[in-house]
């Protein structure tokens, strides 16, 4: 695994990205010198409450967060097809029109409103296609028909002249992963894509997901906020707080040995059958997170941790430290042993 | 879609249900309805045999199925002025109201709605800001200051177009931009905002996610969005636009309806009023019924619902 | 999980009522909105102080200074700033009275249109079912009728006393208030407190009033305020046509109906009282719009 992740090439290489909102109530840094990569086929989590910066990272890959008062800097770049890197960021709206749904496609968190109710299903399909490929509607039809089976629609025939509303939720939810898959993209960007959806459903579409990543292999960035999720989905884990990735692991590093204290607290608080069932219940983090506009001086999770060391931790905001070739965490006192050896599973 | 007009129809005719009732207590209001339905100088056999036919001397329930009854036959009276039967003055003033009307409410849509989508579009920046500026105005103004500024300016000082009856084709020129410019700002207020409505949704974030070029989104996934409930709107300015056309034609002296029924009032010519009130009412009702046929035709999500 | 997550999205500061009374207070109104906010104090003060303020008596003919032009242009006098009617009397001085009589015809009407609407809406919320069922079918019915048609006939029946004229008046808008306040009412109704107060015994009444009417302050604050140029374009309107408010009373609309027989030869007799017209509707509209926003209510139109 460690091997191969370091030949592999990073499809997404995004660096120092930086997203500032200006509201009436000033400025405020929705996302913080956010910096990771996605390699190719692999699946990596953003994790982090509502708030976090998780969603507004991937409006920022998509660039589709625009407005005159959200400033994006930084560099994202893509390496798709044979050329090199593309930075994202600099590209024109035409250009980046056309990365968009053909190169990196995005999955939204609300299926029941993010399919236009007066188009049939099958256009909104097609759609997708005819704009990146010199195809016309009738072929465009046939090959929406055939996003449908793949994404295991039955009677797919009848469901294409479908309208929005007459479908469920989860088969909503389907049609939008075929939309997003239209084009082969090799980036997948799933926006709580389960959130909204019963729990057999979810299921059903997660299943989904990862089935299609490895027919297509693509690499997908999966955004939740259930850490349940993220153990049945990642390869590799960013755990954001407060706008900035505050710890970055391979999924199975990250559920056994955590080292911020946030991811700490995360796991802590997750309800887990076998810990309640020894007597241990489960340990909410107290406080909440920090609005945006009032973030505290320092590692802004300080207030709400244990171990904060008062001079060092309200001073200023800790670096992304390397823990090995795989990992790296944003915290003055990981290295201490008191934080390192804490048990969590 | 089938009980949702079954619903409408059912709407429709209690308004019909509610003028008519209007009308029957507004008469019945001003004492005896023979004086007011029809010449005072009737003899007195006539008299009778008119009582007898209206069924003055049955209970109001009843005298109410009478004049439904009347009224359903055809029989809305004689002017009590020009001694003619009411249905025939109308009919002769009905198409130069209709011609109006209509072409009001083309200049209305057509210069409306891309003032409201400019605005929308263009939020922030001068255009936008001209274009809800010609849409408060139109909001603010009532129709017969805007008509007494079109006629100062238009016809006596720059003496470009005429200001009074119906002749040439000049003649429509500013009773029809008098009576367009409140639904050019009602219709761009209500584009505007329906199509910023529309710009945040979901959905059009989704047509954006998948790369479809940004005229196909604003015209397929906005407007056609925003379009629909403007349907409704439209159907509901119609009230308004009867209201103007009252009232523009008063001014302009058109030879229309405007001015028959509004004279009625002052001359007290009740038949004339009562057949002007209903007629424009059923017009109201029927324009309505036909829009909420269009919407539940053009909306999926009603065309479904049973 | 959910719980602890989702727990970090609501703010602690901003209670409601303070950040409202703030972005109300005069120090943070937009530039424009000030202008409007003193120029309606104006509009008050002339509409109250009406008979100290003119300089000539509104009624006195003089019919040797008939038709006299503004003061700013040639043949004005400065004794008659806006100019003379048709029989000599001060234009300045009938505007100001006419402003008196528009504004308080639309008030009295504005109530009469609020209470009915209010009334109803209640009912509505509150009893549901059939009569709840029957007070929207009449309001659908009166959003489709237009309103002039309606006071036509009631001037017909019941003549152009000046009584009739503002109830008739008052009718035009009440489906706006029934529909806010019925919406209002059914969103406070499936508040705990209301079951809550309901379970110990409270009337209909008694819910009205003590708990929904604090509640329908803001939306009914808006309606008022976005009706009240409508009715007075009605108002004025009716007089325009000349059946409205009768002579010798004279309203700002019919002012500018007598003024559009001179308009060749004597403009500002209709200019006048219609620019009256034209500040008051603007006026108020702006602060309408502006009370929306500000206040946050949806209101559909």
């Amino acid at each position: 695994m460690t091997e191969r992740t370091a030949k592999r090439d990073a499809v997404l290489d995004v660096r120092g990205l930086n997203v500032h909102i200006t509201s009436d109530d000033g400025e405020l840094c929705a996302v913080a010198d956010a910096t990771f990569r996605v390699h190719d086929g692999e699946t990596l989590a953003l994790v982090g409450e509502s708030g976090a910066g998780k969603s507004m990272t991937a409006l920022a890959i998509m660039r589709l967060a625009q407005s005159a008062h959200i400033r994006l800097s930084g560099e994202i770049l893509l390496r798709a097809g044979g050329g090199g890197a593309v930075n994202l960021l600099a590209l024109d709206p035409l250009a980046m029109r056309d990365v968009r749904g053909r190169l990196v496609s995005m999955v939204f968190q609300e299926p029941m409103t993010s399919l236009n109710p007066v188009l049939r299903v099958g256009e909104q399909i097609a759609e997708a296609i005819v704009s990146h490929e010199a195809i016309g509607w009738p072929a465009a039809r046939t090959r929406a028909l055939d996003m449908l089976r793949l994404v295991g629609i039955a009677d797919a025939e009848a469901r294409q002249r479908a309208f929005a509303h007459e479908l469920s939720g989860g088969m909503r939810q389907c049609v939008m992963i075929a939309i997003a898959l239209a084009c082969r993209p090799r980036l997948l960007i799933a926006d709580e894509p389960t959130t909204a959806l019963d729990v057999t459903v979810q299921a059903q579409v997660l299943a989904l997901i990862r089935s299609l990543q490895r027919e297509l292999g693509m690499a997908v960035l999966f955004i939740t906020h259930d850490l349940g999720v993220v153990a049945q989905m990642a390869d590799r884990v960013a755990v954001m707080y407060a706008g900035r990735i505050v710890e970055e692991a391979p999924v199975r590093a990250l559920f056994e040995s955590p080292c911020h204290p946030y991811t700490q607290g995360l796991l802590r608080s997750m309800p887990n059958a076998a810990r309640v069932m020894r007597g241990r219940g489960i340990a909410p983090i107290r406080g909440s997170m920090p609005s945006l506009t009032r973030l505290p001086r320092g590692c802004a999770f300080h207030p709400r941790c244990e171990r904060a060391e008062p001079g060092r931790c309200d001073g200023d905001v800790p670096a992304l430290d390397s823990v090995d070739d795989q990992r790296a965490v944003r915290c003055w006192r990981w290295r201490e042993p008191a934080l390192a050896a804490t048990e969590v599973a | 879609m089938l009980r949702f007009l079954a619903w409408r129809l059912g709407r429709a005719a209690l308004t019909v249900l509610l003028v008519l009732v209007a009308c029957f207590v507004a008469i019945r209001a001003t004492g005896s309805p023979l004086s007011v339905l029809y010449p005072e100088d009737a003899t007195p056999e006539q008299a009778v045999l008119l009582a007898q036919q209206w069924g003055l001397d049955r209970s109001l329930p009843e005298q109410f199925g009478v004049y439904i009854a009347n009224l359903a036959r055809g029989d809305f009276g004689v002017s009590i002025i020009e001694r003619r039967p009411v249905t025939r003055i109308y009919a002769e003033k009905l198409r130069p109201t209709l011609q109006l009307a209509a072409l009001a409410l083309v200049i209305g849509i057509v210069v409306g709605i891309p003032l409201g989508v400019v605005a929308a579009l263009r939020r922030g920046k001068v255009a936008a800001r001209a274009a809800m500026a010609v849409a408060f105005t139109g909001y603010a103004v009532p129709h017969f200051i805007i008509a007494i500024l079109l006629i100062l300016l238009f016809s006596y000082h720059l003496n470009w177009l005429p200001s009074t009856g119906a002749a040439t084709p000049q003649h429509y020129i500013l009773p029809a931009v008098t009576l367009a410019l409140p639904l050019i700002a009602a219709i761009a207020r209500y584009m505007r905002s329906t199509m910023l409505d529309v710009m945040n949704q979901d959905y059009v974030r989704t047509a954006r996610a998948k790369g479809v070029a940004e005229p196909r989104v604003v015209t397929l996934h906005v407007m056609r969005n925003a379009l629909l409930p403007l349907i409704t709107v439209l159907g509901l300015e119609v009230a308004g636009l009867i209201n103007g056309s009252l009232i523009v034609e008063t001014v302009f002296s058109w030879p229309g309806l405007g001015k028959v029924l509004t004279g009625s009032v002052s001359r007290r010519d009740f038949p004339v009023l009562q057949f002007g009130v209903i007629a424009y009412a059923m017009a109201v009702v029927a324009i309505n019924f036909l829009v909420d046929a269009l919407y539940a035709v053009a909306d999926p999500r009603v065309r479904v619902e049973s | 999980m959910n719980a602890v997550l989702s727990s970090a999205t609501a703010p602690a500061d901003s209670a409601p009522e303070f950040s409202l009374r703030r972005r109300l207070s005069f120090r943070r109104m937009p530039a424009s909105i000030k202008a409007c906010a003193m120029l309606a104090v104006l509009l008050a003060l002339v509409t109250v102080f009406a008979p100290w303020l003119t300089p000539h008596d509104p009624d006195a003919t003089q019919i040797l200074a008939k038709l006299k032009p503004p003061a700013f242009m040639a043949g004005g006098e400065s004794t008659h700033v806006f100019g003379t009617d048709q029989v000599g009397r001060d234009l300045l001085s009938r505007c100001l009275y006419g402003v008196r009589v528009s504004v308080g015809i639309a008030l009295l009407g504005l109530i009469i249109g609020c209470l009915i609407g209010t009334t109803l809406g209640v009912i509505s919320g509150l009893f549901g079912g059939m009569v709840d069922r029957v007070i929207m079918m009449l309001v659908d019915v009166f959003i489709s009728v237009p309103n002039l048609l309606i006071v036509l006939v009631g001037v017909a029946a019941f003549g152009t006393d000046i009584l009739v004229l503002v109830f008739l008046i008052g009718l035009a808008r009440w489906e706006t208030y029934a529909r806010v306040v019925r919406g209002q009412v059914l969103q406070v109704r499936e508040m705990p407190y209301i079951e809550a107060s309901r379970a110990l015994g409270a009337g209909h009444a008694w819910i009205a009033t003590r708990h929904v009417l604090p509640n329908i302050a803001s939306p009914l604050i808006v309606l008022l305020t976005l009706n009240f140029p409508s009715i007075l374009l009605l108002e004025s309107s009716l007089s325009f046509l000349g059946i409205g408010v009768q002579p010798p009373t004279a309203s700002l609309g019919s002012m500018v109906g007598d003024g559009r027989d001179h308009l060749i030869f004597a403009w500002w007799v209709a200019v006048a009282p219609a620019l009256m017209i034209v500040a008051i509707t603007f006026v108020v509209q702006m602060l309408g719009d502006w009370l929306r926003d500000v206040m946050d209510v949806r209101i559909d139109d």
